[in-house]
């Protein structure tokens, strides 16, 4: 059994290096060293990456095999990685991954039944009415976002759906993280604004003039 | 809040306090939702959010979205959760797929 040590490898942090640049056989990692930071670091994000993974392929055999790429990565480059942030480093793995990956697009998975699986209806009680309002405004809110473009709807699924930071949506979009916050704030904008003629919500006040932001990039794919 | 001379709001605005008008809350309504930004103005916008309705009401909209959307996570699925826990120590133990 080799010692293992919790000082971080002092070789190979060029953080540069693409995370599948260096072949394995150029690590100083032992294998039990290597297995041990993998279980420390990567398994306990497994579904968080899931999670995201599935946020941006939107089928869940696509979200897998992103996943596994990751896994993969991850385990090749921890040699490289200095042990701080690991869900930050493991996103930008998992942007590389489902980039650099041969992408299929199936349409007829796009809304897939299953993510909406849990939505059938919830009480029977003499609140019955609003818990019926409630599950109108869950329906509604739930189609809206994935009638967003697909920039806005990454962005709403990463940060308010799946709860990761604006700096953690940022590092598995490669986008700055001024992005994300405006990508947000308007698709937000626009559930809110898709509310009134559906009759969930009040007119937005009339004063309040359009998000001015300055990263007006398109946001669609 | 100490000095209610600066930064006063013209035009008898009912909701309006020493610093800030209801069109500047309103466009910064998601930095409240998201407690994003400078502490003191985030405070300022806050206490007008819960002394005028019209922009409580406007913050709650969005409360209410944000609370639908937090409900929706779901979780990875127990067949593929032990499918990639499989494939882990499948790496772990060097038994590395070819991708
Ligand atoms: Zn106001």
């Amino acid at each position: 059994m080799p010692v293992l040590t919790d000082a971080p490898p002092t070789d190979l942090v060029d953080p540069t290096v693409d995370d599948l640049a260096v072949p394995a056989t150029a690590r100083e990692l032992s294998d039990a060293e290597r297995a041990r930071l993998f279980e420390e670091l990567v398994v306990p994000e497994t579904d968080v990456l899931w999670r995201v993974a599935l946020s941006i392929t939107r089928n869940r055999a696509d979200a897998e095999d992103v996943v596994q790429e990751t896994l993969l990565r991850a385990f090749r480059s921890l040699g490289t990685f200095d042990g701080r942030y690991p869900r930050a480093w493991l996103l930008t793995i998992l942007r590389n991954a489902e980039r650099n990956r041969h992408r299929r697009r199936r349409p007829e998975l796009l809304s897939d039944p299953e993510m909406a699986e849990d939505l059938g209806p919830r009480t029977e009680s003499d609140e019955i009415e609003v818990a019926a309002e409630q599950q109108e405004f869950t329906d509604f809110v739930a189609q809206a976002v994935e009638q967003l473009p697909d920039g806005f709807r990454e962005v709403v699924d990463l940060v308010d759906i799946n709860g990761l930071s604006y700096q953690e949506a940022a590092d598995v979009l490669g986008v700055p993280i001024g992005t994300v916050m405006s990508r947000l704030h308007r698709a937000r904008r626009r559930l809110r604004e898709s509310l009134v003629p559906a009759g969930f919500g009040p007119a937005a006040p009339s004063e309040l003039p359009a998000a001015a932001d300055g990263h007006d990039e398109e946001v669609g794919r | 809040m100490s000095d209610p001379t600066q930064g006063a709001v013209p035009g008898g605005d009912p909701c309006a306090d020493a610093h800030v008008d209801c069109a500047e809350v309103l466009r910064h309504v998601q930095d409240v939702l998201d407690n994003n930004g400078d502490v003191e103005v985030l405070v300022q916008w806050t206490a007008h959010l819960r002394a005028c309705p019209p922009c409580g009401a406007e913050l709650e909209v969005y409360e209410r979205i944000t609370a639908v959307l937090r409900e929706r996570q779901c979780c990875c699925p127990d067949d593929v959760a032990a499918r990639l826990a499989e494939f882990g120590r499948r790496i772990c133990a060097g038994d590395e797929p070819v991708s």
